[in-house]
């Protein structure tokens, strides 16, 4: 646990926070995007990491590049399909954002770390440990801009279960009246902003103390 | 020599890599097609019968559907496919695709719903770009604008009432997208006009 902590707060900040998700920010303008997006991400971070571990031994340097990315878009498919199956109509509201998730230079990171280090079982634990950030970082965004910008909350969770088993949208009061550019890729960037903030406040009173 | 057999187990290894990674995939895709293709009709199927409610069909309205002729007038493209909604092997709803060209911004796709006593059931917006927060309010589940066409049919609005309110016609207008209101309310009325004149090759085909 407090691996994590360091991982998330003390150092990689701008490359995790930043960089890393990026692709995927501008669909998590609600929570169960943001729950999907996170998920498929390490799903795949699991799956390719996985996958660059069984092909150690024939990787060899000349062919990295080629063999990492054609490992990454096969996972990045596979991913795709299972969010298809499980849940079809969220694959339908983010459609071409799976495939974006390809371009997520942190599973390649991850992918490389694997093949230079010995120690692969640890590497294998840093990449979930990396998809857990991804759920911390992409849930609190997607939460907030889901409530600024649309005055509800939850909404489309029910596909996930069966929608007669859970009434789990939450509308604000009548009187909030929402901002429209929060749910639009602007609006990722701005709460992203205001987060690093947040976070950089947090920093600061640490080191004071 | 030693070079070649480098670049002989390159090429090896991505083909290994290549053949292994397409497997997993083949494997993923055989063991979830089934479930995708039963999600996805399921889908289809449930926002049809949104459209159509409170309507209800003898046949699966997915399976069913036919070819119709291409009017450029009415806004029905080449090789559009409508869906039939039968009961008892007649034809009681008809669901048109339209593609409306006088949109704010580009085209503005969509889903008419006609009964055979030639009204409107309902109209689902498939596809569209205009402005968000303001034209984007003919999607249904951001404003129910989209549902005030319920009812409609030539026989009780006038040609002069398919129009916005400020130009005298029936509708409100959606503020601040007078021209995405008054592009749809056209097309409708362009749909209604298409299927007072088509009613016998539609609802009574053979």
């Amino acid at each position: 646990m407090s691996d994590i902590k360091k991982e998330a707060w003390e150092y990689n900040q701008v490359e995790l926070l930043l960089l890393g998700f990026s692709p995927i920010l501008i669909a998590t303008n609600s929570f169960s995007n943001a729950l999907v997006l996170a998920s498929a991400t390490t799903v795949t971070l699991i799956l390719s990491t996985g996958l660059a571990f069984f092909f150690k031994k024939i990787i060899s340097p000349e062919i990295k590049l080629l063999s990492l990315l054609i490992i990454i878009s096969f996972s990045t498919t596979i991913t795709e399909l299972l969010a298809q199956a499980y849940t079809f109509e969220h694959s339908i509201i983010l459609e071409s954002f799976f495939p974006l998730i390809a371009t997520n230079f942190l599973i390649l990171i991850k992918m490389e770390k694997v093949l230079k280090n010995n120690n692969t079982s640890l590497q294998m634990l840093h990449a979930a440990k990396i998809g857990l950030i991804g759920f911390l970082i992409l849930l609190p965004l997607g939460f907030i801009r889901e409530l600024v910008g649309t005055g509800e909350l939850f909404s489309n969770m029910d596909l996930f279960w069966s929608p007669a088993a859970i009434e789990s949208k939450f509308t604000a009061p009548q009187f909030f009246n929402p901002l429209i550019i929060i749910t639009l890729p602007s609006g990722a960037f701005i709460f992203c902003g205001l987060l690093l903030a947040i976070y950089n406040l947090i920093r600061s009173k640490i080191h004071k103390s | 020599m030693r070079h070649l057999r480098k670049v002989l187990f390159n090429i090896t290894a991505l083909i290994f890599i290549i053949i292994f990674c397409g497997g997993l995939l083949v494997a993923t895709l055989y063991n979830t097609n089934s479930r995708i293709q039963k999600e996805a009709n399921q889908y289809e199927e449930k926002t049809l019968l949104g459209i159509l409610s409170p309507y209800s069909f003898t046949n699966s309205i997915v399976e069913e559907r036919i070819t119709i002729p291409v009017n450029t007038n009415a806004g029905i493209e080449e090789g559009s496919k409508a869906y039939l909604g039968k009961q008892n092997q007649k034809i009681i709803a008809i669901l048109l695709p339209i593609t409306a060209k006088e949109g704010y911004s580009g085209e503005i796709k969509m889903l008419v719903g006609i009964s055979s006593k030639r009204e409107i059931l309902g109209i689902k917006i498939l596809s569209h770009r205009e402005t968000a927060g303001l034209g984007d309010k003919i999607e249904k589940d951001k404003s129910d604008w989209i549902t005030r066409f319920k009812g409609r049919s030539i026989k009780n609005t006038d040609l002069n009432a398919w129009d916005v309110e400020k130009n005298g016609g029936d509708f409100d207008q959606l503020t601040g997208a007078t021209i995405t209101s008054r592009s749809i309310i056209i097309a409708t009325r362009k749909v209604l006009n298409y299927v007072e004149d088509n009613y016998e090759a539609l609802f009574n085909p053979d």
